[in-house]
């Protein structure tokens, strides 16, 4: 992984999303690196008393205007650090760290994509949506339960379909629109994406994990999920270096939180 | 500031800490690990090690409590792998070192001693019990299987310090390294935070009870190189240790929080007048 850039990144404006929060900030020589799926980690000031940065899902970048480049942090104020951060003020400087983590793979050819997200993470697959249609791709846009969709207009203004199913209903409707795609792109906490590659079956699944609280430099170990290697060895990766975006197949869902017993010579690589 | 640590010279007095370098060259971006005195390496165990169940790290006020679990590649992979990487950034490298008995201690240091690049031992003396069950037996064990010219550091926590930090002295430890984690359960409303339950408490919420120990210790022991560690998030806090009778200083939990920290720290402890006006 490419280490991210730090810089003090200053507020240029602040929109609500429902209950979400926007904060687009300059983003000089950064922005134009940022790809949909990647993430940013922002510390909450210290005074605040949280030492741990947050996981902050990129919405859009804009690699020109006056300030050299700018990027959309979309956050969740259920969280109090999120809420910390989704109060700054225009002008407000916040320590950020991004681009973070792998982004999602386009497609060399139009196809046809479920696009199934849960909360703020549904900012990056509404990124990649932008990308997507610009290719001439189709997709159907899945605002998973239980979390507040994020962007429902932007999700019908960019995809042919756009379904809201209550937790009863998701795993039916996405393994029957999973059946009829060629891929599925999923983000959201690991209990949601679990869901989704139950659901996906066969169908190739990108999934971005979204872990919450993070060091921003890979340093910490906290984020480790067990991953089956291309070699049919099981390692711990760090979620943030070797993530966010995985290939769904390959992540042990049901053990996600879990060390199984063959990954013990596996420290994080 | 150059210092010498129990006969190594530094380049400065801000060390990093155990275990918040990562493997080492992830933090390079952001400080150079050459900038630092010396980067403390994350405890070496004999054999691999996962880690332990998630969550490993939450927050409390003014703190972290962390629950890793040691995770590694164990001291041979370590050896021949990182150990180079680290030495190949410039750093001086001390390797923190943990064993679940007294002769798995001894089996690491002996590893290490065939290694080149070590140039002192860190012994991490933290258990999950709270403490290790005879740190005097350990750090004799290390120390005799440590080259003469490579410094012994006992790490110790804060409780029976001064019983703890003589026992280590006597058994052949060259310095002490002060405070570590704290032992410490935090918990949801329904249940633990921590996978493992219990973890060690970092970061400002431990500041006073570690300068005490810095403090307590340096009267103890007015000869010993002390490393003071516990919630440095700035040069003034830097400076606090220093006062409290530390030779060098250990930055850990800041870099969690800002993995830059460490040139900042650094500047702001270069920039500070004789007096610290905020000093507790």
């Amino acid at each position: 992984m490419t280490p991210g850039a730090q810089w003090r990144a200053k507020v240029l404006a602040r929109r609500r999303s429902g209950r979400y929060t926007v904060l687009t900030v300059t983003a000089p020589g950064v922005a134009d690196r940022c790809r949909p799926g990647q993430f940013a980690s922002v510390a909450v000031a210290p005074d605040s008393g949280l030492l741990l940065r947050r996981q902050v899902w990129l919405g859009a970048s804009s690699a020109s205007g006056r300030d050299g480049g700018a990027l959309e942090l979309v956050l969740d104020p259920a969280e109090p650090g999120a809420a910390r951060l989704a109060d700054s003020d225009k002008g407000a400087l916040l320590d950020v760290i991004a681009p973070l983590g792998r982004p999602f793979s386009l497609p060399r050819e139009p196809l046809a994509a479920v696009l199934a997200g849960s909360g703020s993470a549904a900012a990056a697959l509404l990124w990649l949506a932008a990308a997507l249609g610009a290719q001439g791709s189709r997709f159907t846009f899945v605002h998973l339960p239980p979390a507040e969709p994020y962007g429902p207009l932007d999700a019908r203004r960019l995809a042919a379909d756009v379904w809201a199913p209550a937790a009863a209903e998701a795993d039916t409707l996405l393994a029957g629109l999973a059946a009829a795609a060629d891929v599925v792109y999923s983000a959201g906490p690991g209990t949601v994406l679990a869901g989704v590659a139950a659901a996906a079956g066969a169908t190739p699944h990108q999934a971005a994990l979204q872990t919450g609280l993070v060091c921003g430099a890979a340093t910490c170990t906290a984020c480790v999920i067990p991953v089956r290697g291309r070699d049919g060895v099981s390692r711990m990766v760090r979620a943030c270096a070797d993530g966010a975006v995985f290939n769904a197949d390959l992540v042990r869902w049901d053990e996600l939180g879990t060390i199984p017993p063959e990954c013990h010579d596996g420290a994080p690589a | 500031m150059t210092v010498d640590l129990a006969g190594i010279p530094l380049s400065h007095e801000v060390l990093v800490a155990s275990g918040c370098a990562g493997t080492g060259p992830d933090l390079q971006p952001y400080t150079p690990l050459a900038d630092f005195g010396a980067v403390v390496t994350r405890s070496i165990t004999l054999a691999p090690r996962p880690g332990g169940p998630l969550p490993r790290l939450v927050e409390s006020p003014s703190g972290l409590v962390n629950a890793l679990g040691l995770p590694g590649p164990g001291v041979e992979e370590f050896a021949l792998r990182e150990l180079p990487d680290l030495c190949a950034t410039g750093a001086t490298v001390i390797v923190s070192v943990w064993g679940e008995t007294p002769a798995e201690y001894a089996k690491v240091a002996q590893r290490l001693r065939q290694a080149d690049g070590v140039a002192a031992v860190e012994v991490n003396l933290s258990h999950p019990s709270g403490a290790a069950p005879d740190p005097a037996a350990v750090v004799h064990q290390v120390r005799r299987n440590t080259a003469a010219g490579v410094p012994v550091l006992a790490k110790l926590g804060p409780e029976a310090l001064l019983a703890t930090a003589r026992a280590c002295l006597g058994a052949g430890a060259d310095g002490l390294s002060l405070v570590n984690a704290i032992p410490a359960v935090p918990m949801t409303t329904t249940g633990p935070a921590l996978g493992a339950v219990v973890g060690g408490l970092s970061g400002p919420a431990i500041t006073p009870i570690a300068l005490r120990a810095v403090w307590q210790a340096r009267q103890a022991f007015p000869d010993v190189p002390i490393v003071g560690s516990g919630g440095i998030l700035t040069g003034p806090d830097a400076a606090r240790f220093l006062a409290a009778g530390a030779t060098a200083v250990a930055v850990g939990t800041a870099l969690l929080h800002d993995p830059s920290a460490g040139r900042r720290i650094m500047t702001e402890l270069a920039d500070l007048s004789a007096t610290d006006p905020g000093a507790p």
